[in-house]
This record gives C-alpha cells, structure tokens and sequence, in this order.
C-alpha cells in the first residue's frame, strides 16, 4: 500500500464530505447532482483502501442514494436542493404531502434511501476514534442527503433572528439524525449477515426506486 | 495573432524535424515542446474569443482541439519515445495545426482538405503500431464516413460552407465517424497506438473526433447518449469483474461515458472532450507512470471538482429539464432512461476510480508520473471555474464564485490533511493490502489473414478519401465556392 494513496483516500474523503456537507446546510446553491457526487468523491477516497467486495457495496449504496433522491426530485420537479427544501417548506415533508400514491412513492424511496445508507457506511462497528470519526461524518452526511430529500424543512441560514437559525439547526440534526441511526443500524447488521443478503437489499432497493418514480411520474 | 497561434503546433513541428538531428541542448528541446504545448493551451483560451482569419473562425471546437495538441506535446515530451524522438513530435504538430484548421472553418472544401491533411499526418504516426493496419482502417473508415456526411450535406443543401448540427441520416453517419475515430470500439483503432512510439498522438485523435462531435452532433440526441452510456457502463462492469482487462478495453469508459454526456447535453460538450482528452492522456502515460495510479483513479472516477463530473453533472441537469418539459411519453422516456443511467454510471465509476487507483505496473519514470499529478490537477483547476472555463449554464452551476470558493477550499484542506495523514492510519481503516487486479497492456492479436483484410480495406478507404476529397475540391473551385 503506497503511501500516496492513503494521503489520497484521505484527501478524497475529507474533500468529499467537506463538499457535501457546503451543499447540505445551503451554503453554497446547487443540485442534488453535485451533492452525490460530493458523496462519490468520499465514497472513492474510502475505497482506495477497501476490499474490492467493500467497494462494490458502497458503490451500490451510491447509487441507491443517488436514485432515492431522484424519487424526490421528480416529486417536486427540480434538482436543486433549494427548490427541494422551499417546495417542503410551504407544502410539506415530501413523505406526508399527497397525492395518496405520490406519498407512497416517498415512503419507499426513503426506504430505499436508507438501505442505500446501510450499505454505505463500512459494515460493522467502528473500531477507534479516527474510524469512529469518519463513520459519523459520513453517516450525518447521509442522513442529511435524506433528510434534505424527503423531511427537508426550510433553509438552514434562511432565517432573519438567531431563533429561527436555532430552531433550523435543531430540525436539520434532527432528521439527520434519524436518518444517521437507522442507516447505522442496517450497517452494524451487515457485519453479521452473509453478504447475499446485502446484494439482495440491493436488488430490491433498485425495484423500488423504479417503482417509486413509476408512481411519481404517473400522478405529478 | 491568431494566425500565429493557429499555426505554431506546425512551427515548432517543423524547427523540431528540422534541426532535431543536431540539437543536443536539452534546453532548446524543452523551448520547443513547451511552445508546442503552449500554443494549444492558447488556443483554447482565446477560442471564447471566436475571432475570425481567413477562412478560419474560432469556437469551441477550435478549444476542444488545442487541449488535444497541448496534452500531444506533453506526451511526447515526457514518454520515452525511444528513436521516435524527432519524427512523433513533428508529425503531432502537423496533424494539430491540420485538425485545428479542418473543425473550425467555415467552408467546406478547405475543412475537409485540412482534416484529410491531419488523417494522414496521424497515420504516419501510426506507422510502428502494433498491428497497424486496424488503426488504419479505422482512421479511414471513419473518415469516410464523415465525408459521406458533409458532403452529402452539401450537395443536398447547394451549398459550401460548413454545417450546424446534422440531422437525419446525416446525423448518424457522422456519429458513426465519431464513435470510430474516438475510440468507442475497444481493441480497434486508436487503442493499437498504445503499443508503440505513437502513443503521443492519441490526444489529438481522440480530441479530434468530440471536436466534430461539437461542431456536428452534441446535443438533444437521448437515444444515442443512453446506448453510449449503456456501452460504458458494460465495459466499466466488465473492468471491475474481469481480472487482466486490457487497456484497449478499459480505456473505452471515459470515451463512451463522455461521448454520451455530451450527446445528451450541448452544454456539456466542452468539459466532456477536455475530460476525454485528460483522460486518454493518462492512459497513455500509464505504463511509464505505475505510481501515478491515484491520480489515474481520481480521473476515472468522474467526482468532483474533475471536469468529467462537471460534465456527468451538465447531462443529468439537462436530461431532468427535458423529462419535466416532455411534449410526449415517448420522448420522456427516452431522457428518463438517460437520467435513469447517469446515477449506476456515478456509482460505477466509483468503482473503477478505485480499482485503477490500486493497480501497480512496474514502470515509475519521473517525467510521466508528474505529468499524470499535473494532468490531474489541470482537471481540478478547470473544475473549480466551470462556467469560465467549462461553457456550463446557469442550470448547472447557479453560483459559479460560490461553488469554486467551497471546491477549492474543500481540495486544500483535503490535500493538506493528505499530505499529512499518508503515512499514518488517519485515513480511518486499516488499509486492505490484498493483491491489486492489475490491468494488461496489450490486447489480443488479430490472425495474420485479418490483418491482411484491414490493410486492404484501410488502402481502399484511404484512396477512396483522398480522391473524394481532390473531387470536392476540384467541384468546388469549378463552382467558384469562395
């Protein structure tokens, strides 16, 4: 193992995750696009050091990120992340607002949204602080990608009084939260399921995001 | 001055023909290819400009090229050519300066005597290629096409200066040109000029074709950019399965994914041929530059701040539009499945990022890995101004200055943080030490009675687009086209 390619994984995780958390708390404008591939980007730097079956898991969690949150565009017909967090804000949580089925479709695109996370994150526990951090790090990215995409409240900065920024603090790790959790738990379950089952997750995370865009597209 | 920068590629190929044999200053050598790379550089800078001389008028084409001939030079400045030090680097800068003239004029006749000037330059090039004869038929096939096209065009529409966007049949059997020349079809033509002291010219070759694909097909096209990207992803599959995959193969992936960002998005079309060229570039330099394979890996993954992500970004903005503001269900779908690919291309290209990233060969030559570090962070500066630089619109980057501040912030401190972190663990795991997948460098050989067949089918093609163009020529000054 070379030792530019550790200073490389770190560069590319770090860089990563800087990125998509400037697009996530809306410090910087632009579409989901860019926020995955933000993720992309940290996603490759951990790879450089994985397994090639790691590798490929959290490729494939990329990609059921990545086409969760185009459920949740196509709801709303925009990519930008603003358009996502205005739209929820006067309307709704994208997983409350009816249409009954376009509902539906959001509830099973956050469902394959979170399975994406759990595949991932590195399966298993962390096991020291370092690993610990970037785990974290990742998971509340994750979860926030999510969270803007489906719970998404309104922008963070967005308000006039320190009140207002608070309360939007508080939502934004709420959700992230939520999101960071569950998705850990499906990533702690990995380590001790065979990796069957995760490639099985896989397949039907993909059949219901099709579904779920399927549903979006015939009732937006 | 434009006419300077037009032709100096051809200067500076000619100074280094002419007094090679007797310059043993390595500083005078190292002024000559400097300036070769520097004029591309420039006429990729003034390209915005689009300025007009003589027949020839400057545009994006024109920038697409001059990336293409300065990445040409530094190739061949920095690969070990062996006794092809004076002959590649002369016959780049004519086919360059040949090229950059042929996609930016504005009239038929002189294009296509320039572009037939810069195909037979290339072949020349191509004259030590492993199995030669499938770089020749390729070349020439594909220019066969093109001129089936354009002149097709300019017959039915009675006139001689060069065409916008093709459409109809027209369309297609420049595409098919396209597709040829670029390097789409693995193992075939450009990919035999891996295996020799041609190597250099693949940027110009690959360049060459999305110039064309700027001036004459990108854009609106959602079929074709989703059996392109379905291509990529296939091989991209194929390249993180299959243990030993040749380069003729791999090197396929940024071709076809780009090619097809490109066909789905205008828009995209200057950041996916600066990606194309970046990244045929390091695949050239890959065999003298083992070490370099991070940077290899961070290219061929297609993030952030790479000008290939930029241009994956261009196309999936695009593709959405369109799915949102379809007239009919069938033109919806077809930019869904666009949209629908754009997410498992990200995903995978991940995956091959990753893999390349590991693979270890047994060359490091200092000039080649630094250059591969330099490719690498050309693409990283490109994408930190990509609406200066990349052409982008509003819809893909709504706060260029913003976004710039944010990626250049993240890439320092990431760096630094590497920099700092590559001989300790701070990367967060223990890293997996496990035998990297290796790729091959050579592909198979084709049986001596096919290569027979090539080299007859590339002699045929290679008059029979000669003479088309002597006959386009003499039609057009029998008509008086100027």
């Amino acid at each position: 193992m070379s030792a530019s390619l550790v200073g490389a994984a770190f560069a590319a995780r770090a860089s990563g995750l800087l990125i998509a958390l400037g697009y996530l708390f809306g410090l910087v404008p632009g579409s989901v696009v860019a926020a995955v591939g933000a993720l992309a980007l940290a996603t490759l730097g951990r790879s450089f050091l994985q397994t090639p079956v790691e590798q490929g898991f959290g490729a494939a969690g990329l990609a059921l990120i990545a086409g969760a949150v185009g459920v949740a565009t196509l709801r709303w017909g925009t990519l930008e992340l603003e358009g996502l967090r205005g739209a929820q804000a006067v309307l709704g949580a994208t997983m409350l607002v009816g249409p009954t089925l376009a509902a539906v479709a959001a509830w099973l695109g956050a469902a394959s949204g979170l399975i994406g996370l759990g595949l991932w994150l590195e399966p298993g526990r962390p096991r020291d602080v370092v690993h610990w951090m970037w785990w974290v790090l990742e998971a509340v990215a994750g979860g926030l990608i999510l969270g803007v995409a489906f719970w998404g409240p309104a922008v963070l900065f967005g308000g006039d009084d320190i009140g207002t920024v608070a309360l939007g603090l508080g939502r934004w790790f709420l959700v992230a939260l939520v999101g960071a959790v569950l998705g850990a738990a499906i990533a702690f379950a990995r380590e001790h399921l065979p990796a069957v089952i995760s490639w099985v997750a896989v397949a039907l995370g993909a059949v219901a995001i099709a579904v779920a865009a399927g549903l979006v597209r015939s009732v937006v | 001055m434009i006419g300077f920068v037009l032709f100096a590629p051809a200067v500076v190929a000619v100074l280094l023909g002419g007094v090679f044999g007797r310059l043993q200053e390595w500083r005078a050598r190292v002024l000559l290819y400097a300036v070769g790379a520097g004029a591309g550089v420039t006429l990729f800078v003034v390209a915005s400009s689009a300025e007009s001389w003589r027949t020839v008028t400057l545009g994006p084409a024109s920038a697409i090229a001059g990336a293409a001939i300065s990445c040409s030079f530094v190739l061949a400045a920095v690969l070990d050519l062996r006794t092809d030090r004076w002959r590649v680097p002369t016959l780049v800068g004519i086919a360059g300066t040949s090229m950059v003239l042929a996609v930016s004029n504005d009239w038929l006749v002189p294009g296509l005597l320039f572009w037939t000037c810069s195909t037979l330059a290339l072949a020349a090039i191509g004259r030590d290629a492993h199995q030669r004869a499938s770089l020749w038929a390729t070349l020439f096939a594909s220019d066969a096409l093109l001129y089936a096209a354009l002149v097709g065009w300019g017959l039915s529409a009675e006139r001689w200066t060069m065409p916008g966007t093709l459409e109809g049949w027209m369309f297609y059997l420049a595409l098919a040109a396209i597709v040829l020349r670029s390097g789409v079809v693995p193992y075939f033509g450009v990919w035999r000029m891996l295996d020799s002291q041609a190597v250099a010219a693949i940027p110009i070759v690959v360049g060459g074709a999305f110039a064309l694909g700027e001036r004459f097909v990108f854009g609106s096209a959602p079929l074709e950019a989703a059996a392109l990207i379905a291509t990529a992803l296939v091989v991209a599959l194929w390249g993180t399965i299959v243990r030993n995959t040749p380069f003729a193969v791999m090197g396929t992936w940024p071709i076809a994914l780009l090619l097809g960002a490109a066909l789905a998005s205008r828009s995209a079309a200057t950041a996916a041929s600066l990606g194309a060229v970046i990244a045929v570039s390091l695949f050239a330099l890959w065999p003298q530059a083992s070490s370099a394979a991070p940077a290899r890996g961070i290219v061929l993954a297609f993030v952030p701040p790479g000008v290939g992500f930029w241009a994956v970004l261009a196309a999936a903005t695009y593709s959405f539009g369109r799915i949102i503001e379809a007239p009919d269900v069938l033109e919806e779908t077809s930019w869904v499945v666009v949209s629908a690919l754009l997410p498992f291309a990200v995903a995978t290209a991940v995956s091959v990022g990753a893999r390349v990233a590991r693979a270890r060969g047994d060359v490091s030559l200092k000039p080649a890995v630094v250059a591969s570090w330099g490719l690498l962070a050309v693409s990283f500066v490109a994408g930190l101004f990509p609406e200066a630089i990349l052409d982008l619109d509003e819809a893909a980057v709504p706060d260029p200055s913003r976004t710039g501040l944010l990626f250049g912030a993240a890439l320092v401190l990431g760096a630094a943080g590497g920099w700092f972190a590559r001989k300790r663990t701070w990367a967060g795991r223990t890293p997996h030490t496990g035998a990297p997948r290796n790729f091959r460098h050579r592909g198979p050989t084709l049986g001596p009675r096919s290569l027979l067949a090539l080299d007859w089918t590339a002699l045929t093609l290679g008059i029979g687009t000669v003479a088309a163009a002597a006959w386009i020529t003499l039609e057009g000054l029998r008509s008086g086209f100027l």
